[in-house]
């Protein structure tokens, strides 16, 4: 018999909704069959079956929560539906029950793809010592391994740890010898260590009983933990930048006038301005990295992420190697993803392992803003709307120009000012000149 | 050129003796300087030697008045005072040639005299046998501990106004004496000469026993005090004292002001740090400040154990000594003290840790009480001690224990299960679910856990 677990899907997922079962108790499964539809932190995603036999048990309910590494349901092997109930528990079957609970999971993106660039051994010749040791050690595959081993930690650790939705196995333990005590938790949960109170919120008195209290969505938590270890690690600095986007423009509008002749999809200015960002990632590529303790890991490929905002959150989907892809390629692929984000259907690989952000607030009338660096990497570029202005022209003259903000957000333990600086010449010169883009 | 040691350690009571040890253990050459006698105040003239006293006094408390309850009858019931006394010395010496010998065991060169800092790596000493000579050592630890603080108006004169050291060695027994202060000190030495027959005093300017206490436990310990015919004083002042033919005339204040004649009066009403000569430290509240690694003001000397403030608890100086040489000679980050047991070994004995219900109540904390009384536990009953109780305070909503207050026999014994537990964040859970064998005092900790969720059986 093999008991199924609530899998693993990101290294975020402490826990997941099992949204709907597609087999019921009772039911013949295959190997490959979909047994059920996950909600993780993240995305809604489909559990297939990797044994084969009968659907003998169902232990949640649709939409209940269940953490990661509880059983949810039992598979029975045709064979021992049929022996006798000596030979079912036969000594020797014990191994191999054990490996048909390890396999039966979702069928998980191979480790490389699932976590990050880093993974995909595109890090350049000089770093890969340090790449392969991140990897084994902060891979999601550890992650996993850790959950499933002994974590050490206080009970009362536990508890509060539960409470608040954290994995313990990525929290470092400060107790006697290396056990996880309540400060760890708390600490991890970016709150100050106080005794046990009830949890401190700051709510004026007066206006207590008239706030509602919103629970928080898994998707809530993991931002607000990834944010706090974010703005309390990365040592960010902006720089600002106001670019003319006349031409652009203009390149857009004749394009798509061309694009609608043929019936293809449109390009949106966040095309242009992501396609922009891959060619200048190229031309800096010091930009494209991540900081880490034994040295500064700079990626090969770029695999571009840009914000989608979500009704109770936000998400990043990746443009994978978005340094060989085309406009026409990398606005097909950006409007396609984030369709699915919005529908939660992203796979953890088209949202995690990203090693550059661009976050847009354009459509929401924002001139300039400054945002957190989505960690590991080394920046993020935000960006306002176009906005008529006037400006001075070439001969001194008052023109109206298009106007568009930029504002990069860097890691200072990466990056130097000249170098950001650097990296948003180039991107003005492709803006600016945008037929750049097309070449 | 003297010769250059990895540690000199300055004072070997409980912090010194256990920072030179441990920095032996860690492959150091260390001196220890102690001015007196290794041990220093808790183990020969404190904790040790007092327990030796308390228990005579217990004995023949239970002997006298409750041997007829056990069915043994006595005609003639003595007992020999000097002999009481010397029984308490044996014990402090044979202790004290213990640490001489673990110094030597350890390879620890202990020294008789008195230290000098007289550079940040350099402590002068004046040996005990006049000669002088001066150690180098790479990291100085200070450990030479307080005396107690007098009294205004009362000074000590070693003979009617005296303190807890030369109580304990009292040639003749005092027919009367006037005790100030109710902390620890002062409540043992109370139950040690009432015991014997002595009509004692006991003065406190708080409203309560053991001020440091759970009030529910000092109130217990009032009533059983009272019931054993100390005449106990609290929210009262000594305003001076005077020397009588007899002894000592002591001045109470307070609405219910009055003079109590006593043969002796014993100040037990804290300590002052005990500095040793030479460079001079920076003092915070009177005591040697320090950082989180023991450090001091100057860079290379450290300091634990009493001198550093309160608790002022041998256990305490213990483990601080031990993360102040770790600290120095291993990679591990110290940590301070932050929950520690305190016992006082009175019939009826307290112990606690962590807070009481005030404080948690102070700190604005969620919290619930469970208690179990000693009467409603067999083996309590059996033995005939079934006065007290276990007080628990639970947080909430994860259940941490945030204290434990314990007040009967065994209590300074049955305190450590739950040092246990608040040092490694158990819950009331785990206590719950941990099985205390039948019949014995530690199933009262474990009821007492239940009763905070209403779930003790046996009440």
């Amino acid at each position: 018999m093999a008991q199924i677990i609530m899998p693993k899907l990101s290294d975020t997922m402490t826990e997941g909704v099992v949204v709907r079962w597609l087999k019921k108790a009772g039911d013949v499964v295959n190997m490959g069959d979909v047994l059920a539809e996950i909600e993780t932190d993240k995305a809604t995603m489909e559990m297939e079956a990797f044994d084969e036999g009968v659907l003998k048990e169902v232990y949640v309910q649709e939409g209940q929560k269940i953490a990661v590494g509880e059983p949810i349901a039992l598979i029975r092997g045709e064979e021992e539906e049929s022996a006798s109930p000596e030979t079912v528990e036969k000594i020797h079957d014990v191994p191999k029950r054990r490996i048909a609970q390890e396999k039966a999971r979702i069928p998980q993106p191979k480790l490389a793809e699932v976590q990050h660039a880093r993974d995909t051994a595109d890090v350049e010749e000089g770093y890969s010592r340090v790449h392969q040791k991140r990897a084994g050690t902060a891979g999601p595959g550890a992650a996993g391994d850790t959950a499933g081993g002994r974590v050490k930690a206080s009970p009362l650790a536990r508890k509060v740890a539960s409470k608040m939705n954290l994995d313990l196995s990525r929290i470092e333990g400060s107790g006697p010898g290396g056990r996880i005590i309540q400060e760890d938790v708390l600490a991890a949960a970016g709150q100050k260590a106080v005794v046990s109170t009830p949890s401190v919120v700051a709510l004026p008195v007066g206006s207590a009983a008239e706030a509602e209290l919103i629970p928080l969505t898994p998707m809530r938590r993991v931002i607000a933990q990834r944010m706090v270890e974010s703005k309390s690690q990365i040592p960010h600095f902006y720089l600002q930048v106001e670019l003319d986007a006349g031409p652009m423009l203009q390149l857009r509008s004749q394009a798509n006038k061309s694009l609608t002749i043929s019936g293809e999809g449109k390009l949106s200015i966040n095309d242009f301005v992501l396609k922009a960002c891959v060619e200048a990632l190229g031309r800096v590529p010091q930009v494209n990295s991540s900081f880490s303790e034994n040295g500064i890991l700079r990626y090969k490929r770029v695999h571009l992420g840009f914000a989608v905002s979500l009704e109770e959150g936000l998400i990043t989907p990746i443009i994978r190697n978005a340094e060989n892809k085309s406009l026409r390629q990398i606005s097909a692929e950006a409007k396609e993803l984030s369709e699915r984000a919005r529908g939660k259907k992203l796979k953890p690989n088209e949202y995690q392992g990203g090693t550059f952000t661009v976050s847009n607030l354009g459509g929401f009338d924002i001139d300039n803003f400054q945002a957190i660096i989505n960690p590991p990497q080394a920046a993020i570029l935000a960006v306002g709307s176009v906005i008529k202005k006037p400006v001075v022209g070439n001969q001194d003259q008052i023109v109206v120009g298009h106007r568009l903000g930029f504002t990069l957000c860097c890691d200072h333990r990466v990056l130097d000012g000249a170098t950001g600086a650097r990296f948003l010449q180039e991107l003005r010169k492709l803006i600016e000149n945008p037929t750049l883009m097309l070449i | 050129m003297p010769d250059l040691y990895d540690l000199l350690v300055v004072g070997g009571g409980p912090a010194g003796y256990v920072g030179a040890i441990r920095g032996a253990q860690l492959g150091k050459k260390v001196a220890c300087i102690e001015m007196e006698r290794a041990g220093g105040i808790c183990l020969n003239w404190g904790c040790i030697p007092s327990k030796s006293l308390l228990r005579n006094a217990e004995l023949y408390q239970l002997i006298q008045h409750r041997a007829a309850d056990f069915g043994f009858k006595f005609s003639d019931l003595s007992y020999d005072w000097s002999k009481i006394i010397s029984r308490s010395r044996k014990v402090a010496d044979q202790l004290a040639s213990g640490i001489e010998f673990l110094f030597k065991k350890n390879k620890v060169e202990y020294v008789l005299g008195e230290g000098t800092i007289t550079a940040p790596d350099t402590v002068s000493v004046k040996l005990n046998d006049g000669k002088a000579k001066t150690f180098q050592g790479r990291k100085v630890l200070v450990a030479t501990g307080v005396r107690p603080r007098p009294l205004p108006g009362l000074a000590f004169n070693g003979n009617t106004v005296i303190t807890s050291r030369e109580a304990m060695v009292v040639k003749k027994q005092p027919a009367s004496i006037v005790i100030i202060g109710a902390g620890a000190i002062g409540v043992e030495f109370a139950y040690f000469f009432n015991a014997f027959g002595t009509k004692v005093t006991l003065v406190e300017m708080m409203p309560h026993l053991l001020p440091v206490e759970d009030q529910e436990v000092s109130e217990v310990l009032l009533r059983a005090f009272t019931r054993q015919g100390i005449r106990v004083r609290t929210n009262t002042k000594v305003e001076g004292g005077e020397a009588t033919p007899q002894g000592i005339k002591v001045h109470l204040g307070g609405p219910k002001s009055e003079v109590v004649e006593a043969d002796l009066a014993l100040v037990a009403i804290g300590v002052s740090a005990l500095l040793p000569p030479g460079l001079s430290l920076e003092l915070e509240g009177g005591f040697v400040k320090v950082n989180d690694n023991y450090e001091t003001s100057i860079q290379g000397i450290y300091a634990a154990g009493d001198i550093i403030g309160p608790p002022w608890l041998a256990h305490v100086a213990f483990y601080e000594a031990i993360q102040a040489v770790e600290g120095m000679f291993t990679d591990h980050q110290p940590k301070r003290v932050t929950v520690f047991p305190g016992c006082t070994y009175c019939q009826p004995q307290v112990a606690s840790i962590g807070m009481t219900e005030k404080a948690a109540k102070e700190a604005g904390l969620k919290f619930k009480v469970g208690r179990f009384p000693f009467k409603a536990s067999g083996k309590a009953l059996a033995v005939g001690e079934s006065e007290g109780f276990v007080k628990m305070i639970i947080s909430e909503p994860y259940g941490e224990i945030l204290g434990a207050h314990i007040i009967g026999a065994e209590a300074t014994e049955l305190i450590a299960e739950l040092g246990l537990a608040m040092t490694l964040e158990a819950t009331y859970e785990e206590i719950e679910s941990t099985i205390h064998a039948h019949p014995t005092l530690s199933e009262a900790v474990h009821e007492a856990t239940a009763a905070a969720f209403g779930q003790a059986i046996h009440i």
